[in-house]
């Protein structure tokens, strides 16, 4: 849980902040979690969200949030501790079991995560979305890259320069 | 709901793929001219090496025994599916490989590389290490960049030496000297006395310890070849 933060008039319980998605909906959470976001970081800092206020993120939906703050909350105590120096073994088992767990999601929606994690600069999210993508490409074609991603096909010319690539760099590999 | 990835987060995700299987990124740079732009900027390579550390081993030389030597040549055994551009190195005996480079003699008196010859396996350069003095029976080829505090994960274009050495006629001096790449010249000539009947082992390659060199000769003597900032020999026993 996060230390009590002072300055709020909420004695005892931890300071709470509301953020609005793209379509309106709020969505109260502990400080603590939404400052890993370090473009909400300062804001929160200066005394923003609290109360009736809210801060709105255009950019992103309800859906998104929903999850991106599921990690936030997930994540919040170890960051805390400042990368949990003290966490045990289980607890960091507990936190890779859980981000293993988050991105087995739909490509939509880790698109729409990466594109979040990317907008509210939440660094460890970041890498583990972007590490997931990474896992998807590994070992596929450039064919086979382009249809996981969902890239349209591609232009003639562009199959042309696929093909010479291979053509030139196919020693690289069987 | 976004349908594809922003072009400026794609180096984030790319820098990810694992270097144990080089080829996946010689896939990936095939799949559009952005990825490839992508994969070929220095500044991705060096943020690609910075984070992985260890590059990963690709494979090993050796040096077939029994085969006519018209036919000898290096076999790289690849231990990843990355294969080399040029395998075809007939007519070579390799003595060392360090650093991302390979030493090796060239048997092949037709051959406008006859001779020691400094191999890069990735990029197939050359480089004619000329006027070899035939006393010399071991080499071995180690990076100088950065005064010895390089990583060796950049620097196959660097400057480079390579040691040589070898026991004198009456068998009782090891005698070194190396060439540098940035001078294309040889240094000057050290010697050493071990005692009579010593030789340096055959087929047993320089190991690289720390900055030294250790050549292994018989009776249990190892001698360190110690390159920067000047050579100086010593001998150990083992």
């Amino acid at each position: 849980m996060a230390a009590p933060e002072s300055g709020d008039g909420n004695n005892g319980a931890a300071r709470m902040v509301t953020l609005i998605s793209s379509d309106n909906t709020r969505f109260e959470v502990e400080a603590a979690a939404a400052s890993l976001s370090q473009t909400l970081q300062l804001t929160i800092l200066d005394g923003g969200g609290g109360g009736g206020d809210g801060i709105p993120l255009p950019n992103v939906d309800s859906a998104t949030l929903s999850k991106v703050l599921e990690y936030c909350i997930k994540h919040a105590p170890a960051a805390a501790n400042g990368g949990a120096p003290n966490a045990t073994a289980v607890d960091r088992a507990e936190l890779e079991r859980f981000d293993n767990e988050f991105v087995n999601i739909d490509q939509s929606v880790l698109y729409s995560l990466i594109m979040a994690a990317h907008n509210l600069e939440i660094e460890g999210l970041q890498s583990l979305v972007a590490k997931k993508v990474a896992d998807m490409i590994k070992g596929k074609s450039p064919m086979e890259i382009r249809r996981t991603l969902g890239f349209p096909d591609p232009t003639p010319e562009e199959q042309a320069e696929m093909n010479a690539h291979m053509l030139e760099y196919g020693w690289a590999y069987e | 709901m976004a349908a594809s990835l922003p072009d400026d987060l794609i180096p984030d995700i790319l820098v990810l793929i694992p270097p144990e299987e080089p080829a996946c990124l010689v896939l990936a740079s095939a799949v559009c001219k952005a990825w490839r732009r992508i994969v070929t900027d220095p500044a991705f390579s060096g943020r690609y090496r910075a984070l992985h550390r260890t590059p990963p081993m690709l494979g090993f030389f050796h040096n077939p025994m029994d085969i006519p030597m018209e036919d000898k040549a290096p076999s790289f055994v690849p231990t990843t599916s990355f294969r080399l551009p040029t395998p075809d190195r007939r007519m070579r005996h390799m003595f060392d490989c360090h650093h991302g480079r390979v030493l090796l003699y060239n048997y092949d008196f037709e051959s406008p590389t006859q001779g020691f010859n400094i191999w890069d396996p990735l990029t197939d350069d050359q480089h004619i290490i000329p006027d070899v003095p035939d006393m010399f029976t071991k080499g071995a080829v180690v990076c100088t960049a950065a005064s010895g505090g390089c990583h060796h994960r950049s620097c196959s274009a660097g400057p480079f030496i390579v040691a040589f050495a070898g026991v004198n006629g009456h068998g009782d001096a090891v005698h070194a000297d190396f060439y540098s790449s940035e001078t294309r010249e040889w240094s000057l000539e050290l010697y050493i006395y071990v005692g009579d009947g010593f030789e340096l082992k055959e087929d047993r390659p320089a190991v690289f310890v720390g900055d030294s060199l250790y050549f292994v000769g018989t009776s249990g003597f190892l001698v360190r070849y110690w390159y920067s900032p000047l050579l100086r020999l010593v001998t150990q026993t083992c």
